[in-house]
């Protein structure tokens, strides 16, 4: 032990390194572009080749290039050095600059810090159980090699993997305090990077042709719904987002007056009975909440504005749970002048053959819901096909186009061209973006509503009935509001099918399979990843912590985390006691079992001894007495005896019954 | 304030004043030292400081994206870390210390002393530094209730006493993190001989030595026996004839059978200064006993009788390494 002190890196240690850091960036090469990509793993071979081969490690001049270069390869790829992917990308490549000129042990260190910093930038793009248990099993191997590495006792990986994981045990139960208890902050304490929020996907407050049917190739989940009592049937589900007034031909926006602050929440008149709900929406970085049409009440997250639209004065950034009351069947009040004309405006010069239907269909209507049944009936008996990949709409009067050439399109088409008719024949409508049915999951019985369900239809004002939900597309394809479209059996070009049962048992519980992990999903999201200020204050509440004085509860925050560490100091350093050898524990319980017998082997007697006394006494014991005592010679004192001998010894003697 | 720093503050108070671990336990050949947890100092090393920085940004960045995996890695990087404070404790506590032994030098050489390290406990002890006052130092790992022997080789650059005085045996098994430390005053000691003068003839034997230094020239050795090769000897001793025989290489030995008694004299010697003196003296106690000659040393105030053999060559040492103290 007391030999030469072994300071540079092996062909060995190199490897582990190696694979630990490689196994650290591993999720991060498909973020990465793909020059830094091939460079990061570039660098790592060269590492292992230069180790091998004992090649010369560059001077300080081309690490100084190197570095120089790298900066300027994220700057130019980037724009910027401080953003979640350039500033990823750039921790990925300085690690590999530092393994370039690692040397010697004690730079080790260095890289270790960044390997662990390097592991939680993962979350920020994803929290995902698989991910998380991933970056933990690899921050147990870097634990390990940090401990391996560090060490100057040469002792093999192994016993470097069992105490890191002794470590990470005992850490536990202070990692769980500290997680449960740490004071939770709502919201950035500064501001976050630009690109933080990349990625996330949603509904946009305007609609174009394509936007809502490039949602629908998305399993993503959009919100989950838990109904505090029977949920509405599938047919009455519509989650109301984003209400657009405002139309170029093509595309719609939600007008200019959405922010007009000084609108009053108007009053409902509703028919039936309430329908009460929770919803918990996955972070889209927009404002808009989604809520079962209509809703009734306001949120502590957000108000409803004028359109029964429910919006957040802040993006939704995280996971957002909220309670809300809503009416499935409701009347409005009356229309607001600024409404009326809101709901009528035409773009001028464009779609000439739609506004010269909706006139036609005014003049020969008899009443206002007969012009709207029409339209319906048009899209009913006229060969329209509801299709996720239509033809692209490429004159200047898309509407026209859909409605009198193509006849093939997604829900935004349908419910676009038809409030433009509605709005030809003089009837006030608008558009209506969101989702449209959700999934149940009987698992925990709650409703998955997933981007695929995002759907568009059209509202229409009726003297006496107020704005009426009209879904177009509920006419061409009815199943669409039944069940929901599974796009992953879907082929490009055809028409949609929908969710049909499957008779299949595999089919059935490979679906089973998947309910049940999005209900562990589900449990994920709400009890660990949704963990925040209010599910701490509600937790500490059923704790028993009086959670409005701060004061108090920061002691005791300290008083338990103290006790915890003070509990696992003792565990650590309190001395264990000498192990008894298994085999004499074993014999000790022999000789126990025979002196309840009266046959109490003498001080100074060799086993060998015992077991003739015993034998003389008690012949009938014979057989099992001469092999426990074989075993128990055999194992004490021969230089050899494995384990399968030590088991059959400690069975003879259980089994042993005088 | 730096650790190092803080450790040598410490170091400078007055011995009262100091914390208990401060007041140094004693180890000796015979009084064996104990790392008591009281004596035992834990503090974050540099890379330590590092890394909290570290876990702190992380924390920062878990709670400004407000980012629950990021606290769970945060925080259990961090109990880890605490953990392994309580590691690195243990890894240093209850550990025996005592000296084994000190060997003596030749100045520009290394006093080698020789410490063991017992560990009494279930666990394996890992890369436990003993360093001296001057940095020097030795690593080692000890097995469960085992013990392993540490040598600290001290530079002597001057004759006389080599002391090890106060070493320092610290710890940062198992991540680097944190650096336990105690102080042990091991009372060791060991004769720092001179260094011996460049090659030089034994000095003439005058003073009433002229009958021994005749029998010198006249050479007259006579066969005494056979003693196994030792690398050095001169192939003309070697016994060729045994080797032929396959018996192995072995030597003729010779003794003078008149046995000419040299003395080595301090004011046979010539240089400016005492310690070019004493090299000298060194170097010709070596070579006569190289030589295997009988030898007696003559110092101002002391004379050692001729005699031979090892413990005569460490008497005449001891002499040189301690002369001109004040006994």
């Amino acid at each position: 032990m007391n030999g030469p002190v072994i300071t540079v890196l092996d062909q060995r240690a190199m490897t582990w390194l190696l694979a630990g850091l490689g196994l650290t960036i591993l999720p991060h090469l498909i973020n990465l572009p793909l020059w830094a990509a091939i460079l990061a793993v570039g660098i790592g071979m060269w590492r292992w080749l230069a180790t091998r081969r004992n090649w010369h490690l560059p001077n300080n001049t081309i690490k100084l290039l190197l570095t120089l270069g790298l900066l300027i390869a994220v700057f130019v790829n980037y724009g910027t050095l401080v953003g979640r992917e350039s500033g990823t990308a750039l921790l990925v490549l300085m690690m590999g600059l530092k393994l370039v000129e690692l040397r010697q042990r004690r730079d080790v260190l260095v890289l270790m810090f960044m390997a662990y910093f390097i592991l939680v930038t993962h979350f920020l793009y994803s929290q995902t159980i698989p991910l998380a248990a991933y970056v933990m099993l690899v921050a147990w191997l870097l634990i390990s090699l940090h401990m391996h590495l560090t060490s100057l006792d040469q002792r093999p990986m192994r016993h470097s993997l069992r105490s890191a994981a002794g470590l990470m045990l005992l850490g536990l139960p202070l990692m769980l305090a500290l997680f449960v208890l740490f004071p939770r902050a709502a919201g950035p304490i500064w501001g976050l990077p630009k690109d933080a929020y990349a990625g996330m996907t949603g509904l946009d407050d305007s609609m174009s042709p394509g936007a809502i049917s490039h949602l629908s190739q998305s399993d993503a989940v959009a919100f989950r719904v838990k109904f505090d009592g029977p949920a509405p049937p599938p047919a009455k589900r519509y989650w109301r987002g984003p209400v657009l007034w405002s139309t170029d031909g093509r595309n719609w926006n939600p007008g200019p007056q959405l922010r007009q602050p000084d609108w009053q929440t108007p009053e409902l008149a509703w028919h039936d009975n309430s329908i009460a709900y929770t919803v918990t929406l996955e972070p889209h970085n927009r404002n808009w909440l989604f809520v079962l049409d209509l809703p009734a009440t306001a949120s502590e997250h957000g108000r409803i504005g004028r359109e029964y639209q429910l919006t957040s004065s802040k993006k939704v950034r995280q996971r957002l749970k909220y309670h809300m009351v809503s009416y499935t069947d409701y009347l409005t009040g009356e229309l607001p002048e600024i409404e009326r004309r809101l709901g009528l405006q035409l773009p001028q010069d464009s779609n000439p053959r739609t506004f010269e239907l909706g006139q036609s269909l005014r003049q020969n209507a008899r009443s206002e819901i007969n012009i709207v049944e029409q339209a319906l009936a048009m899209f009913r008996e006229q060969p329209f096909v509801y299709s996720l990949s239509p033809p692209l709409l490429t004159s200047n009067d898309p509407s026209d186009q859909f409605l009198f050439e193509s006849r093939t399109g997604f829900c935004e088409h349908y419910a676009s061209s038809f409030t433009m008719l509605m709005r030809a024949a003089g009837i006030p409508a608008r558009v209506v973006t969101g989702y449209q049915g959700g999934e149940l999951n009987p698992v925990d019985d709650y409703y998955i509503v997933r981007q695929r369900d995002a759907h568009a239809w059209a509202e229409v004002w009726l003297a006496g009935q107020g704005w009426v939900r009209i879904d177009p597309t509920a006419a061409v394809a009815p199943e669409r509001v039944e069940r929901s479209i599974n796009t992953s059996l879907l082929g490009a070009g055809e028409a949609v099918r929908f969710n049909v049962p499957h008779s299949e048992l595999l089919a059935k519980a490979w679906q089973q399979l998947q309910l049940n992990l999005d209900a562990i999903n589900n449990r994920w999201n709400q009890w660990v990843l949704g963990y925040g200020p209010k599910q701490q204050a509600e937790f500490l509440h059923n704790l028993g912590l009086d959670i409005t004085d701060w004061r108090s509860l920061a002691w005791k925050f300290l008083l338990i985390i103290g006790g915890l560490f003070a509990l696992i100091t003792a565990f650590v350093l309190i001395p264990r006691q000498k192990q008894i050898d298994p085999v004499l524990k074993s014999y000790q319980r022999f000789c126990r079992k025979l002196a309840r017998r009266g046959l109490l082997r003498g001080e100074n007697e060799t086993a060998t001894d015992f077991a003739k006394r015993v034998k003389a006494n008690r012949p009938e014991l014979s057989e099992q007495v001469d092999r426990i005592t074989a075993l128990y010679s055999h194992l004490r004192y021969a230089n050899k005896s494995s384990d399968k001998q030590l088991l059959q010894f400690k069975q003879r003697v259980i089994e042993f019954n005088p | 304030m730096g650790v190092t720093a803080l450790h040598s503050w410490l170091d400078k108070l007055p011995p009262r004043l100091r914390p208990r671990g401060i007041r140094y336990q004693a180890a000796s050949a015979k009084q064996t030292a104990t790392l008591r947890g009281k004596r035992i100092f834990i503090l974050p090393t540099k890379q330590g400081m590092v890394f909290f920085t570290v876990l702190l940004l992380m924390l920062l960045g878990a709670i400004n994206y407000s980012n629950s995996m990021a606290f769970v890695l945060t925080f259990w990087l961090g109990s880890v870390t605490l953990v392994s404070m309580l590691y690195t404790y243990r890894n240093l506590v209850n550990l025996d210390i005592k000296l084994s032994g000190a060997e003596p030098c030749f100045a520009g050489g290394h006093a080698a002393f020789h410490l063991i390290l017992t560990n009494h406990q279930l666990r394996q002890r890992f890369d436990i530094d003993a360093r001296n006052a001057t940095g020097i130092n030795a690593v080692a790992s000890i097995a469960r209730q085992d013990h392993t022997q540490i040598t600290l080789a001290v530079p002597a650059s001057q004759r006389g006493r080599s002391q090890l005085g106060r070493i320092t045996l610290s710890s940062c098994y198992p991540l680097g993190l944190f650096r336990a430390w105690a102080y042990v005053d091991v009372e060791a000691e060991t004769l720092v001989y001179p260094h011996p003068s460049d090659h030089s003839p034994l000095p003439p034997q005058g003073q009433g030595s002229g009958e021994r230094k005749q029998t010198h020239e006249e050479g007259s050795d006579d066969f005494h026996g056979f003693r196994a090769y030792h690398p050095g000897d001169s192939p003309r001793h070697i016994n060729w004839k045994a080797l032929a025989r396959e018996h192995g290489l072995v030597t003729k030995q010779f003794q003078r059978h008149q046995s000419p008694e040299l003395w080595f004299d301090w004011h046979d010697t010539r240089g400016a200064d005492i310690e070019t003196r004493l090299s000298q003296l060194c170097r010709w106690l070596l070579d006569a006993d190289n030589q295997q000659q009988r030898y007696g040393l003559r110092l101002p105030g002391e004379v050692l009788p001729p005699a031979q053999g090892k413990n005569q060559l460490e008497q005449c040492l001891a002499r040189l390494a301690l002369f001109g103290e004040s006994t």
